[in-house]
């Protein structure tokens, strides 16, 4: 996602498919590297998780209930063979017992048991069917047991890292045919010692396989994980470009909703979004395309009761000298400010087919020394201008407006700024540079920042400068239509304020 | 739930799926302890795997021969079904006397043969039984020996017929 956003301000500015593919390729680098902390990333390790704990679950449950009736029946086995085993062995022992009739039984005992250790015993007389063998699987808790119950007692034990089954009984006096009556003791105990190795290694084949079968597992959940999380982020990057197409005003832009679930709604709702903002900006622009033909219509409206009122103001003053001073005063006063509405409405028309675009530049090959010369001298700046222009430059400009930015500029510093004004062209590269000083006090930060702003007057005070407040916005304007700008320098001690026109030297005549 | 946590319990899962095989447990019961060491009288009868003895509880014996006639009535049939069979001839005149665990045997028809002999170690081991039941004698004091048609044989113990 932050990838895509990144791309965006590149996006925004490129046509249509260029966007397109540029988000294919940011979707493609995601789905070769799956990051961890993405959507897609938490989606996997989720159910992956998910399918692990499930499955070792399950397994370990299985196993453990397997491997307790495997046991189970491993040892009630040992423990009926052991019984049947003594119970057939035992009418040929003799108690008191002697110790070869003891070992002899404990012979046969053991080799009634698959060949198991058997430990025979009455009272301090043992008998060991294997005497090299290790006796110490027959723990004293078995033998306490053993000894203080008339049952058959049994303990899993370990050694060597094998595990062990040891059993352990007294044998009763009687006949086997009388089960039911409880059996007098006789003093002979018996133990074997049974492995269960074989047990073991069953058990083991079955974790064995279990451990085998979870790798598949967790392969197909993150495989249906990764699926799961295609259908679900495949609306969402949709979504996403959408909105990235939608900022950068393609306003007819709509998401497919697809299905009854969450992204559907949450597609329906960008697309009402989307159409709430297109109804308004349209209406927006409606509203401004018909406050700005109004400013024009009335401009132009204006302009010819002011052609008319400028030639009877004219003939006036000059006629001034024969009336009366009080007539005389009103009537330069009226052609003063007759002059004056008549430039505001020069601007304002200009203006005008600035925002309507109905603007275009007319270039011409020109010696900016001579232009830049030729615009202080219809003015009357001549001898209040420090200017220095080098001669030979020469630019693609149109002649007309380069004019209007440099009397602006020149104007603005006579008028706001302080004496002497200098004016400095230089060229160098692909760049034209025409800087505007004087030594004023300077623009205050808050002036820098709007100066450039239509009626924006610095001095409030001066409401009824000469100005129209509208002379810096044309300036930019123009340069602006040349492909240039127009700079404040920030402010330094001992200059004033600095205006840096910047234009290209070749200017394209197709704005 | 955070990963770290979800890893920690599947490591836990995993390791107590794999890590344990058969644990060690304590001391369990077992069901009801094996009885068959007799007290009484025990016969003994020929089988595949040398003289074997059977008991016969509700016999009461007075002396030595009272033993004869228990091993001349045989086995009975779910014992002959087990595979025991009497190798003691019928018409003998069988007595036996004993001195402090020493027992004479007097089988004037039978042949006492090696230790090898299952007849004879019928006769010996049923003998020597009644003896320690009549006696008191312990069982590996007891020595019997068998005056038969060739003579004099032992004295033998009845372990001697059983340990092959």
């Amino acid at each position: 996602m932050t990838r895509a956003t990144r791309t965006s301000p590149g996006d925004s500015t490129t046509p249509e498919p260029a966007a397109k593919t540029g988000g294919r390729r940011a979707a493609s680098a995601r789905v070769r590297l799956p990051r961890i902390g993405g959507l897609r990333g938490r989606l996997i390790v989720t159910v992956v998780v998910v399918a692990l704990i499930s499955a070792v679950t399950a397994t370990a449950l299985a196993y453990r209930e397997s491997r307790e009736a495997v046991l189970k029946r491993a040892q009630s086995a040992a423990v009926d063979d052991f019984r049947n085993s003594v119970e057939r062995l035992s009418p040929e022992l003799d108690v008191p017992a002697d110790p070869r009739s003891l070992a002899r039984f404990a012979d046969e005992v053991s080799s009634g048991l698959r060949g198991s250790l058997v430990v025979a015993r009455y009272r301090e007389i043992t008998a060991v069917s294997a005497p090299s063998a290790d006796r110490t699987r027959l723990t004293p808790a078995l033998r306490a047991a053993v000894r203080s119950h008339s049952r058959v007692s049994i303990q899993r034990v370990e050694q060597g890292g094998q595990p062990w089954l040891a059993l352990g009984a007294p044998v009763g006096l009687d006949a086997p045919a009388r089960h039911g009556s409880a059996a007098r003791p006789s003093g002979v105990e018996v133990y074997a010692v049974v492995s269960l190795a074989e047990e073991e290694r069953d058990t083991a084949e079955l974790v064995r396989s279990v451990q085998g079968g979870l790798v598949p597992v967790v392969l197909l959940s993150a495989v249906l994980a990764l699926l799961a999380a295609r259908t679900a982020l495949r609306p969402v990057r949709r979504l996403a470009r959408a909105t990235r197409r939608l900022a950068t005003g393609e306003l007819t832009i709509r998401v497919e909703e697809k299905g009854r679930d969450e992204l559907a709604e949450l597609a329906h709702t960008f697309n009402e979004t989307a159409g709430a903002l297109e109804h308004s900006v349209g209406e927006l622009r409606e509203q401004e395309a018909l406050a700005r033909r109004f400013v024009a219509d009335v401009s132009h409206e204006l302009r010819t009761p002011l052609a008319a009122m400028t030639m009877v103001s004219s003939v006036l003053e000059e006629d001034a000298d024969q009336l009366t001073p009080d007539t005389a005063h009103a009537a330069r006063t009226v052609s003063a400010e007759t002059a004056k509405l008549a430039r505001l409405v020069d601007d304002l028309i200009e203006i005008s087919r600035f925002d309507a675009r109905a603007v275009a530049l007319t270039v011409h090959e020109l010696d900016l020394a001579e232009a830049v010369r030729a615009t202080l001298a219809a003015r009357g700046w001549s001898d209040r201008v420090e200017a220095d222009l080098p001669p030979g430059i020469r630019a693609r400009a149109d002649r007309r407006r380069l004019d209007v930015i440099v009397a602006n500029l020149v104007g603005n510093a006579l008028r706001h700024g302080a004496p002497p004004v200098t004016l400095t062209v230089r060229a160098a590269e692909d760049w034209l540079t025409v800087a505007v000083a004087d030594h004023g006090p300077g623009l205050a930060p808050e002036t820098a920042r709007h100066v450039f702003d239509r009626f924006y007057k610095a001095d409030s005070a001066r409401a009824r400068s000469e100005g129209s407040g509208l002379g810096m916005a044309i300036a930019l304007e123009n340069a602006r239509l040349h492909g240039g700008t127009i700079e404040i320098a920030p402010p330094a001690p001992g200059v004033g304020a600095v205006f840096t026109l910047r234009l290209p030297l070749r200017t394209d005549s197709a704005s | 739930m955070t990963r770290p946590r979800a890893l920690a319990v599947c490591c836990l899962l995993a390791v107590s799926a794999t890590g344990c095989g058969i644990r060690p447990t304590g001391v369990t019961d077992g069901g009801a302890a094996p009885t068959g060491i007799s007290q009484g009288m025990r016969v003994y009868f020929a089988s595949d795997s040398g003289p074997r003895g059977v008991s016969r509880p509700d016999a009461r014996i007075t002396d030595l021969n009272a033993a004869f006639k228990l091993l001349l009535a045989g086995p009975t049939a779910e014992e002959r079904a087990a595979g025991l069979a009497n190798l003691v001839t019928r018409d003998q005149a069988f007595s036996a006397t004993s001195r402090r665990g020493n027992v004479t045997i007097n089988a004037p028809g039978h042949y006492a043969g090696s230790p090898q002999d299952q007849s004879t170690g019928q006769l010996v081991c049923t003998v020597a039984r009644a003896e320690v039941l009549l006696h008191g004698t312990r069982p590996d004091k007891v020595q019997v020996t068998v005056v038969g048609a060739d003579g004099r044989a032992g004295p033998y113990q009845c372990q001697q017929f059983l340990s092959r």
